[in-house]
């Protein structure tokens, strides 16, 4: 019987020619004992194997089935082991890794990018220290996959060493759409200047959402400008004024322009060339340039108004925008737009309250001089005895204070309506000559009155002009009044017509003190006025020249230098030779007064 | 140099310099000085004014002087006047139709002020004011 103690597993037969003595069966007894012990040895370890074998089987089908993605590598860096989740997240079949180096199949990048060196890899990292090391500012990739942020953890172990990683895109992508839309809505809550709103949007977005973005601004006029050209690539910059140079014109159909036309926000997944956006070859040589791989255009609207379209694309990253990517540029530009539609409608509260209060200082300032005379001259009539040429001339000069501050309410008027583009003017055939002498000869008194000589030079043969005479009228008063006002004693103003090609031009030069080069381009701003002259009047009179010529058409430009007085002219058209009679202005009067 | 009352022969009217750029206020200030017993002369700027008194060596017992006009501003007039010790010591009105900062007041130094509109009352007692303080 072959026993080890417990249980018994077989059982041995003797035979012999002679008899089993004692000492037979004590030496059979050992010799079955030793076979025992062997037999069970052997048994023990078939067991522990199969053991081993089914342990290792599960690991692998946990390995297999995990979700993370496992490899392992030996000393030499030959991939061992390299599970489902691997395959898929690198995008190599598993047949293709195993046996293989590490470096033909996964590339490690830092957060920038930038490639690691096989001694900064987390593999090479955790053999060198012999402990795990763990890392979420990596990103890997394959001759497959583009990178993409991953959690991982290396370990050594005796032979080699283990990886396990996750995908961490979704996270880190939630990540940086939350700051975004944070960063967003904190300057869109902070400021009420609209081109800091679209900058700053456009730094939020850049490098996390975008590599490049833009904004398209539809300005009043229909015209589209674009501005705060952003790229993600500092070496790029270089580019900005090439973008901005192709802010969509009229007859492109770009994909900004077909979103602010049609409010349909626009996804292009994959640029190919270039081509699909470009309006000609050099367009598309810079779309190259930037190395354009995916874009998204979408409308700024606020308060039902499209008034601009924001673009953010993807280059050097790679990065290929989907749906969701759609959204969020979305919920960006609409934060944006709101922000926009606040800092314009503050400007525009902010600039009515300006109009009003220096209207209201002009109101006060022009009509308290003619009160003040009012006033006066109504206590020197209440005065008993006062003789009769006395009393003339104090009704005289009532009268011309309430015709004074009959012109500034009218001024005030013409001005309200210039700023609601109301002002039309009703162009008909006319002899600009005499409107000249007409709107001229009132003020010859008062020119006469500051010893100032006042000339008309106009030629017999001066074409007529497309003009509605009183408007011309109030031109010309404006100017020549304006010239009274600014020149000095002994001074001489020239009011002159003459032909210039398609052309009329009347002027008025004075030898006045002239203006500084400095203040010519504010010259016929709404209440603007020189420093010198500030105060001096309502600063509506040029405003409203400009406005009555613009109405016609025509052109308005001044020629000045200090101490050189200055030449206002005005170009209107010359009439066609046919159409209706001229019109004799004198029989139409001056408008105002 | 406009004079509206002359001298009557009688006893010398003492003399009011009036510098606006407004014809009619000038014209008007000037009748009712005629009427206070002064002798009314107008300039319609600084310029003319400080002309007047220079080569015309007026002294004025009083000027009444606007503050916005071409040329030669209230301010700077203010400023020449000062600077000379003949013209130092000549009271000043200031005229204004438009609202003057404490700063501005300041540097016209005015020995008496008035707002547009303002009527004859108010000019009589201005210059009864200045002319009562004037050294003789």
């Amino acid at each position: 019987m072959v026993v080890d103690r417990d249980p018994v597993f077989g059982a041995l037969q003797l035979e012999g020619p002679r008899g089993i003595d004692e000492a037979d069966l004590m030496f059979a007894n050992a010799v079955v004992n030793q076979l025992a012990v062997a037999l069970a040895r052997v048994t023990s370890i078939e067991a522990r194997e199969r053991a081993l074998q089914d342990d290792l089987g599960f690991l692998r089908e946990a390995a297999a089935s995990l979700g993370e993605g496992l490899l392992a590598v030996d000393l030499r860096g030959t991939i061992t082991l390299f599970n489902r989740a691997a395959e898929r997240l690198l995008g190599v079949a598993g047949a293709d890794a195993l046996g293989h180096h590490i470096s033909e199949v996964l590339q490690v990048h830092r957060a920038d990018g930038s490639l690691v060196g096989n001694e900064e890899c987390p593999l090479t990292i955790a053999v060198r220290r012999g402990e795990p090391v763990e890392s979420d500012d990596h990103l890997f990739g394959s001759p497959a996959r583009a990178a993409f942020p991953v959690s991982c953890t290396a370990a050594p172990f005796r032979r080699g060493a283990i990886l396990a990683f996750r995908d961490v895109m979704e996270v880190k992508r939630s990540e940086v759409e939350q700051r975004i839309l944070a960063e967003t809505s904190a300057v869109v809550s902070s400021s009420l200047d609209d081109r800091r709103v679209v900058a700053a949007v456009a730094r939020a977005a850049v490098p996390g959402f975008a590599d490049i973005c833009f904004v398209d601004e539809r300005r009043p006029d229909g015209s589209i400008v674009r501005d705060c050209v952003v790229f993600a690539d500092a070496g790029k910059q270089h580019l900005a004024e090439h973008v901005r140079r192709y802010a969509p014109r009229p007859d492109w159909q770009t994909p900004q322009r077909r979103v602010i036309e049609t409010g349909a926000p626009f996804l292009l997944s994959a640029v190919a060339s270039g081509e699909e956006v470009a309006q000609d070859a050099d367009h598309a040589a810079l779309l190259r340039a930037i190395d354009v791989a995916s874009m998204i255009a979408v409308p700024l609207v606020a308060r039902g108004q499209r008034f601009g379209a924001i673009t953010f694309a993807t280059a050097e990253s790679g990065r290929r925008y989907a749906d969701r990517d759609l959204r969020l540029a979305i919920e960006l530009a609409r934060r944006t737009a709101t922000a926009i539609d606040n800092a314009r409608l503050y400007g525009a509260a902010d600039r009515a309250t300006k109009a009003r209060d220096n209207l209201l200082g002009i109101v006060s300032h022009d009509l308290k001089s003619p009160l003040s005379v009012i006033l006066m001259n109504t206590d020197v009539l209440k005065r008993a005895g006062e003789v009769a040429a006395q009393r003339t001339k104090s009704v005289e000069s009532i009268r011309r204070s309430a015709q004074r501050m009959d012109r500034l309410l009218q001024d005030l008027l013409d001005t309200a309506s210039i700023e609601a583009g109301h002002l039309v003017a009703e162009p008909r055939r006319v002899a600009a000559g005499a409107v000249l002498a007409d709107a001229v000869e009132p003020l010859v008194p008062l020119a006469t009155a500051r010893s100032i000589s006042l000339v008309v030079e106009v030629p017999d043969d001066l074409p007529a002009v497309l003009a509605d005479p009183p408007r011309l009228h109030q031109v010309i008063t404006n100017l020549v009044g304006n010239a009274i006002k600014f020149t000095p004693k002994d001074g001489t103003i020239l009011v002159a017509g003459r032909r210039a090609g398609a052309h009329v031009e009347l002027s008025v030069s004075d030898t006045g003190p002239g203006i500084p080069e400095g203040d010519l381009p504010r010259l016929f701003d709404r209440f603007w006025q020189a420093r010198q002259t500030a105060k001096l009047g309502s600063g509506l009179g040029l405003y409203i020249v400009k406005g009555i010529v613009d109405a016609h058409h025509g052109q308005l430009r001044v020629e000045s230098r200090v101490g050189a007085g200055s030449t206002f002219v005005v170009s209107l058209p010359i009439a066609p030779p046919h159409g209706e009679a001229l019109v004799d202005s004198r029989s139409v009067g001056p408008l105002l007064r | 140099m406009s004079v509206w009352c002359g001298d009557d022969g009688g006893e010398p009217r003492p003399v009011v310099l009036v510098i606006d750029d407004d014809h009619d206020s000038c014209e008007v200030i000037g009748d009712i000085l005629g009427h206070l017993g002064y002798r009314a002369v107008a300039a319609r700027d600084g310029a003319e004014a400080l002309r007047i008194l220079r080569d015309e060596r007026l002294h004025p017992a009083v000027i009444v002087l606007d503050v916005w006009m071409p040329n030669l501003d209230g301010f700077e007039l203010r400023r020449t006047l000062r600077a000379e010790s003949a013209w130092s010591t000549i009271p000043v009105v200031v005229a204004s139709a438009a609202p003057l900062s404490d700063h501005e007041l300041a540097q016209l130094h005015p020995d008496a002020f008035l707002a547009k509109p303002f009527g004859e009352g108010a000019l009589e007692a201005a210059l009864h004011r200045v002319m009562s303080k004037r050294v003789p």
